[in-house]
């Protein structure tokens, strides 16, 4: 990896890990751009560890990682007071979530107590231990996955705590060619390789990102999607002021994805299902596909006013 | 499932179109019963409870039920069944059960339209200015809730916004309406819907029995003006003549059968021959009756007037609406008087037998072969007896009426004293009969007009006396001398039952110069409206017309129709149509017009929601070279409106 590196080279240096998901890649790598925490939600076994794990090592960034069941308790996440022996006084042991990039396996294995553990802190970057408030690293992401709700023994996060994810991106199976491949080769396991990247550039990409610019008419598009959402018979739940602004992060992340540093409408169409199908609640319970009733509605508001 | 943010679960949004029906539905009230308009604010008071509980609409055999109960309640509510108000009810009645069953968005815009009907019926019966500022309101409210309906969520545009959407709506239909009511055919017989006979309970009645113009002097509505152009006549000279009871039938006074007719006949030439004094006019409002009041002698070229034996005028059809009729005030001329000898006996018929006592004062008054000075002694009879003139006398229902009048109870009105006035006469053999009408009557210093009101109800007698024909004598001037020099305001107003029906009425602070002042502002402009506006018909509409389009036949008239559609409609969807192109567009738009025509060159219609790029990527039949012009111009476009400036 040169040091010339660019957000796009590093979505191609993931493509070579994880084979025929370009778009899911560039999604993951853009919600870290947006300084966003992703959701990974998909069936076990098709990568979402891989994909986590390797956007932390490309990224340069410190990482732990959680493997959530049913019996963690909270404090195996944020630490507590420890005992010591030899001084005889307690002192604060930091949990895995002191790092840049948490990764969150299975998270809705955990019990409701502990989720919401992980997710105050990811809202409010800092965690509160024995009354001293211990601010977390300004890289501070978590990248968690998650089985499919209906799954047994599974408790499903509740709409509040969903939408603090910015994006949420199934991988799904590979194309069968891909697979294929895979199997071909074995699965020599291509563990990425540490990069020379310094967490810095992450956080300068960040701060370009944000300046990224986006048109009061784009703004006026965005709000029309989003109360679009709020209107529609088939939601009893839309997209609400947060999920609007961070739909917002997250579009000019994807135009400074693709080196450019103005938004156009594509940009808010592309990451539109990624922002915003884990927040809406359909009206029926089941049968709904909430990819293509998003689509639905979204395809009905005028781009161009 | 019923829709929750439809509007009628929406008090806000529901507001508009209840408050039009419910002004226009009261506004009928007078009119129809008050039943129906009790029964509609009642729905409407379980609208609100409805939409502000959320509550699901009405099921569909609650909705047949009501309906039932309805068409019954209307039977019931209108013994005739094909009367103006029958139909005006039956307007009321559904819009109440639709405004029931109301759910969706299209129930709004019936409601809506409904209403507008409802706001024509109310013109059948009220045509005055302040009725027609509240139907205006009524409109306003109506429009405002076609806008809010239309909508899909609360409008949150500002009140003054509202009021400029509802302005613009009338000034569009401006234009042609005023031509609408410019050329629209005043037809008499299509206002002349039968009328239901209670409903026509003001003014006079083609009947006098005791008892029956009482109520009049409590009722403050107007029921005529009249402006006269040149000199008027003394106060005590204003006896507007309406009809003439001269047919004793059964203990009440009615009018002769042969005065009924609605051919076209002549008064009698004294009344028409004289010279003339001034002119007058008098706008009638509507009295459901026939009869048209005028002083004596009149005379009018009015056509469609027609003019009867006994000096009365009267139309074919009863006033239905506000009319003007213009007379001519005459001098007497008495050359060749002559009384039929028909209507001699008509005019004499009195049981003798009835009133023994009454039969016996005129043989002691009376002179025979010289009437005039039987009329003065029994005049004179009238002023030395202790009668008493009241608006509530006791009540007299036995068949002896004049002895019991006469000689026991002694006190009553108007009708009281001509009935038996004319009974004596007609004793002692001389042609009398009552005239029923207005007397005297309010004058308006602001405009130099005559109000007459109801109030001012009064009834009168004449007598036939060979060489001077027939005479005003009016007995209740003897007996009670103010109630004709002062009139019925002045005269009445220290009366309990005064005004006891019109309790609102200005006239009550009659002491009050500067709201008697304001009282005759109102009425003036009042008088200008109607004068000027209701009383449009025949004669100024072919004046009027005649100097817009010069000669009136068919053709100039739908050339006038079409000429105020196309200088409404023309300008309109001219700015409609530029509106959508080039001229009134933003460089932006111009742009994104000429690259979805390139689009829709390589087959592409861009959808609304699809941006360009997904348009241009649909675009695979174009040619490479084509694509890239086509991207280029995409990229151009997205670096113009979207980049950093």
């Amino acid at each position: 990896m040169n040091k010339q590196s660019t957000p796009l080279s590093v979505a191609e240096a993931l493509e070579s890990l994880i084979l025929g998901k370009q778009r899911e890649i560039k999604l993951s790598l853009a919600c870290i751009l947006a300084g966003g925490h992703l959701l990974l939600e998909d069936v076990p076994g098709v990568g979402k560890t891989t994909l986590a794990q390797g956007l932390a090592a490309l990224l340069g960034l410190s990482n732990s990682r959680i493997q959530f069941t049913s019996d963690l308790l909270p404090s195996e996440i944020v630490g507590g007071p420890v005992y010591k022996r030899d001084t005889g006084e307690f002192v604060i042991h930091k949990g895995p979530i002191f790092t840049q990039l948490v990764i969150a396996d299975e998270i809705n294995r955990a019990t409701p107590r502990t989720q919401s553990a992980l997710l105050e802190a990811m809202s409010e970057r800092n965690v509160s231990l024995e009354g001293q408030t211990l601010p977390l690293d300004p890289c501070f992401t978590v990248i968690a996955t998650q089985n499919p709700v209906h799954q047994t023994g599974t408790y499903a996060l509740p709409e509040s705590q969903l939408d603090r994810f910015t994006m949420s991106v199934s991988l799904g199976y590979p194309d069968p060619h891909f697979e294929r491949q895979l199997y071909a080769t074995q699965n020599q396991a291509k563990n990425a390789q540490d990069s020379q990247q310094h967490y810095h550039q992450l956080l300068s990409w960040r701060h370009e990102a944000g300046l990224v610019n986006c048109t009061a008419e784009l703004v006026d598009y965005l709000y029309r999607l989003v109360s679009a959402t709020r209107r529609a018979d088939e939601l009893a739940l839309g997209v609400s002021p947060r999920g609007g602004l961070q739909w917002l992060s997250a579009a000019k992340a994807w135009a400074f994805l693709h080196g450019r540093d103005f938004v156009i409408p594509d940009d808010i169409q592309d990451v539109a299902l990624a922002v915003t199908r884990h927040r809406c609640i359909p009206r029926q319970h089941s049968g709904v596909n909430m990819t293509a009733t998003l689509t639905h509605i979204f395809d009905e508001v005028p781009v161009y006013s | 499932m019923h829709d929750s943010a439809g509007i009628f679960w929406n008090l806000r949004r529901l507001t508009p179109i209840v408050g039009m029906l419910v002004v226009l539905i009261w506004s009928l009230a007078p009119a129809l019963s008050w039943e129906l308009p009790l029964v509609f604010t009642m729905v409407v008071g379980w609208r609100i409870w409805r939409a502000w509980r959320c509550a699901k609409p009405i099921s569909r055999w609650l909705v047949n039920v009501s309906v039932a109960v309805g068409g019954l309640g209307w039977w019931l509510l209108f013994p005739s069944k094909l009367s103006l108000e029958s139909a005006v009810g039956l307007l009321v009645a559904g819009v109440t059960l639709k405004l029931l069953e109301a759910s969706q968005r299209r129930d709004a815009f019936v409601l809506v339209y409904s209403g507008f009907l409802l706001a024509v019926a109310v013109f059948l019966f009220n045509q005055s200015l302040w009725q027609s500022l509240i139907v205006l309101t009524a409109i306003a409210l109506g429009l405002n809730g076609l806008h809010e309906a239309s909508l899909d969520e609360i409008s949150t545009l500002p009140v003054t916004r509202k009021l400029t959407l509802v302005g613009l709506t009338v000034l569009i239909a401006m234009p042609i309406t005023i031509t609408w009511f410019l050329i629209f055919p005043r037809i008499a017989p299509l206002w002349a819907i039968p009328v239901m006979a209670d409903a026509a309970r003001m003014g006079m009645s083609d009947t006098l029995r005791p008892g029956d113009v009482s109520r009049l002097g409590q009722d403050a509505s107007v029921a005529f003006r009249v402006q006269f152009d040149g000199d008027q006549p003394r106060f005590d000279d204003l006896y507007w003549r309406g009809i003439t009871l001269g047919r004793f039938n059964e203990g009440s006074w009615q009018q002769h059968n042969h005065l009924k007719q609605t051919k076209l006949g002549s008064p009698p030439p004294a009344l028409t021959n004289g010279i003339v004094k001034s002119h007058y006019t008098v706008f009638q409002t509507a009295s459901h009756r026939p009869w048209l009041y005028h002083l004596e002698p009149s005379t009018t070229s009015q056509s469609n007037v027609i003019g009867l034996t006994d000096g009365t005028y009267r139309t074919r059809w009863p006033i239905t609406s506000d009319l003007s009729l213009s007379y001519e005030l005459r001098a007497r001329d008495l050359t060749g008087l002559r009384l039929l000898d028909n209507d001699f006996d008509r005019e004499l018929y009195f049981p003798v037998d009835l009133n023994p006592r009454a039969s016996e004062l005129v043989a002691q008054l009376m002179t025979p072969g010289d009437p005039k000075t039987t009329v003065t002694n029994v005049l004179k009879w009238y002023q030395s007896q202790p009668f008493v003139y009241t608006l509530e006398p006791s009540s007299i229902r036995e068949p002896n009426f004049v002895d019991r009048f006469l000689f026991e109870t002694q006190e009553g009105f108007c009708e009281h004293f001509a009935y038996s006035f004319v009974a004596l006469m007609r004793l002692a053999g001389i042609p009398a009969r009552i005239v029923g009408g207005y007397m005297g009557g309010e004058l308006n210093p602001i405009n130099n007009t005559i109000t007459v009101r109801e109030m001012d109800a009064h009834a009168w007698t004449e007598v036939w006396i060979d060489e001077l024909g027939w005479m005003r004598v009016d007995p209740t001037g003897v007996v009670a001398p103010e109630r004709i020099r002062l009139g019925s305001i002045d005269s009445l107003r220290s009366s309990a039952s005064f005004l006891s029906e019109s309790p609102l009425s200005l006239l009550h602070l009659n002491d009050w110069q500067w709201i008697n002042t304001l009282r005759w502002r109102l009425d003036a402009l009042n008088y200008r409206w109607q004068s000027n506006i209701m009383s449009y018909r025949d004669k100024q509409q072919s004046a009027l017309l005649k100097s817009i389009i010069g000669k009136i036949t068919p053709l100039r008239i739908l050339m006038l129709l079409g000429a105020t559609l196309l200088l409404t409609l023309v300008p309109l969807m001219l700015w409609f149509v530029l509106r959508g192109s080039a001229l009134f567009k933003t460089s932006q738009q111009r742009k994104l017009q000429h690259i979805d025509l390139r689009l829709r060159e390589y087959g592409v219609f861009r959808l609304e929601g699809e941006t360009l790029r997904q348009a241009v990527k649909r675009a695979n039949a174009a040619s490479a070279s084509d694509l890239a012009t086509l991207t280029d111009a995409v990229n151009a476009f997205e670096r113009t409106y979207y980049a950093k400036t």
